[in-house]
């Protein structure tokens, strides 16, 4: 209100004036001048890395056992009627699922991780470190081995998602409650978290230890996590609860990105650390319980999707969590690409190439920038 | 204007400070909290910006500090650690900015654009304003933290040891600055400090702690005393005037 009012009482618009760059506006001192570009320069960056994701979608959507030229998978994308028959279930009822699932779990995944780096302080943390894969593994397990049924009509190829769901929300809860019992400090969150993650880990032996050979193979194929078992109505809810929970993400922008100057200078600063902790854990486990629930474990991506995204956009929380979404959907993208190409005719396990694929782009990334953590 | 009185704190279970009183501090005063390790210094500090629990009242313009909500007492109340700001990849314009937008959402854009380039000025991070806390030195990293409260323009500073990283030159220049800020905006401003000289050279008033109370407060001159000394640091020293007049403590050696 306060620049309304004074652009019309001192300057009225002239075309002069509103053809002025920024730098020539006389009021703006010179250190905002600098920011302004060296907030540009990142949002360019980020504009480079949606490219780059577009593009590696779009290859990983025409890369299959039939090849379909990128021209045709654009104008199927758009019009599908366009395409004949065949060709269009093959675009909109495999490949689609398959690439967008990537896009969408890496999302997921690459988000959760930033998150939890940020309220864990700390550079190794992801979605696995509290035990929420863990947790979403012996949910699975528990409904490969003893075959739970759902209640209230709901699918029964959803049962084992629901129960990796289930399992992954209630380790959270869990260790939200020893927390809370015992201090909610950072080092008591790690420790709970990495005690959860060797019980649960106990657990599905066991579970492995009494299951037939049937069921084992299809608990160990589930830890390997595929993208193969996409369909529209999960990549929807994923979708929906990504989007919901970034919502939420975004309205704790700044305090997220002052907890990286330290807990003491974020509390300094008047930010509520151990409910930012408390809130931002709730909805990351949300984020990578509903992800991993689909597509079983994809480790890596959330390790390493917030380092990509730090390296190229810094910490400033604005682009840091929108490019760690990216940089995961980027990782998970190119691996979903390579499972399918390594030995063609072989779908490979998503979660196994994972870090294959990704190792090489870090690397990379890495050394052509220098170690930029701390 | 802060008013505390019969505010007691602690930390898990033991009693730091008990009871203490402090004469009404008004506007435009740069007050000195001086004590041993220990003593409570910090914790006095903190408790004053809400971080810490305490029993008793401590009003700022009237306000309870501790009963005031988030943003209210954030945009009131700056509160600088002891810790310096970590070498984060953060460049030092952003760190303002960053604590800004989390402390003082109520600053337009511009306020704190015009603020940060006087207090980065003043403060001679001009050219270092877009380097990596990672490549800065703690002293620079110091400055980078005082640079931030006082862009976000509080009513109460509370700064501990704010200089402690600081050579002589800055040390005085950070003083300067915060004795005009201060007296400027009419703000109150409590420092945290170890170097009793730099105290008798520009805070209006001193407190001196000892053994979870205020054994002193008053005017530097009149507030540290041998006795004192004696009494709290357990040092034998006195107040000596230079030529020019300023005031200076001697110390001899430890009790």
């Amino acid at each position: 209100m306060n620049k309304m009012g004074d652009g019309t009482a001192t300057e009225p618009p002239t075309a002069l004036a509103m053809g002025k760059t920024e730098n020539e506006r006389k009021d703006i001192p010179a250190l905002q001048i600098q920011y302004n570009r060296f907030v540009r320069k990142r949002l360019y960056w980020l504009i480079v890395l949606t490219v780059i994701l577009a593009a590696s979608f779009l290859i990983n959507v025409a890369t299959g056992p039939a090849s379909i030229p990128i021209s045709t998978v654009l104008s199927g994308l758009f019009s599908p009627d366009s395409l004949p028959d065949a060709l269009r279930v093959i675009l909109w009822d495999v490949r689609l699922p398959y690439a967008v699932m990537a896009l969408a779990v890496g999302a997921c995944l690459g988000h959760a991780g930033a998150e939890m780096q940020t309220v864990l302080n700390n550079p190794l943390a992801s979605p696995a470190t509290l035990g929420v894969t863990y947790a979403a593994t012996l949910g699975a397990s528990l409904v490969i081995v003893f075959d739970f049924t759902l209640p209230l009509d709901i699918p029964q190829h959803f049962a084992l998602p629901v129960f990796a769901f289930i399992g992954a929300v209630l380790s959270i809860l869990l260790i939200q409650f020893l927390a809370k019992f015992y201090g909610p400090s950072l080092e008591g969150i790690i420790l709970f978290g990495i005690a959860i993650v060797f019980a649960l880990q106990a657990l599905v032996s066991l579970i492995q230890f009494a299951a037939d050979s049937d069921s084992l193979q299809q608990i160990v194929f589930w830890t390997m996590g595929s993208l193969a078992r996409a369909t529209w109505d999960k990549i929807g809810i994923i979708t929906v609860v990504l989007a919901i929970c970034f919502l939420f993400s975004i309205r704790q922008v700044w305090n997220l990105t002052i907890m990286r100057n330290g807990e003491e200078f974020a509390r300094s600063a008047g930010v509520p650390v151990e409910r930012l902790r408390f809130t931002t854990l709730l909805r990351v486990s949300v984020v990578a319980a509903v992800a991993v629930a689909f597509t079983g474990v994809i480790g890596f991506v959330g390790l390493v999707g917030p380092h990509i995204a730090r390296l190229i956009c810094g910490e400033d929380h604005r682009f840091y969590l929108p490019a760690s979404a990216l940089a995961g959907a980027l990782m998970l993208s190119a691996a979903s690409l390579a499972s399918k190409t390594i030995i063609p005719g072989v779908l490979i396990p998503d979660g196994i190439v994972t870090a294959l694929v990704g190792v090489p782009m870090f690397l990379g990334l890495l050394l052509s920038h220098g170690a930029r953590w701390r | 204007m802060l008013d505390v009185s019969n505010l007691t704190l602690g930390r898990a279970g033991t009693t730091i400070l008990d009871r203490i009183t402090l004469p009404s501090i008004e506007g435009g005063s740069l007050i000195g909290v001086l004590g041993p390790n220990g003593c409570g210094k910090s914790t006095l500090l903190k408790a004053l910006a809400g971080i810490l629990p305490f029993t008793g009242t401590a009003r700022l313009d009237g306000d309870p500090i501790d009963s005031m909500q988030r943003y209210k007492r954030s945009s009131l109340v700056g509160y600088l650690p002891q810790d310096l700001p970590p070498p984060s990849t953060f460049v030092a314009y952003e760190v303002v900015i960053t604590a800004c937008k989390a402390a003082r959402p109520d600053l337009s854009g511009e306020q704190v654009a015009e603020a940060a380039q006087v207090a980065f000025d003043r403060l001679g991070l001009g050219g270092l304003a877009f380097r990596p806390l990672s490549r800065m030195s703690g002293g620079q990293r110091q400055l980078v933290g005082l640079a931030q409260v006082l862009v976000r323009n509080p009513r109460l500073f509370l700064l501990d040891e704010p200089t402690s990283a600081l050579d002589l030159k800055w040390q005085s220049v950070v003083f300067d600055l915060l004795r005009e800020h201060v007296r400027m905006r009419n703000a109150v401003c409590l420092v945290a400090m170890h170097d009793i000289n730099l105290v008798l050279r520009y805070c209006d008033r001193v407190a001196v702690i000892g053994n979870g109370a205020i054994r002193a407060f008053g005017p530097p001159e009149e507030a540290i005393t041998p006795a004192v000394l004696r009494e709290i640091y357990e040092v034998e020293g006195q107040v000596e005037a230079s030529t020019s007049g300023a005031r200076m403590i001697y110390v001899s050696g430890a009790l």
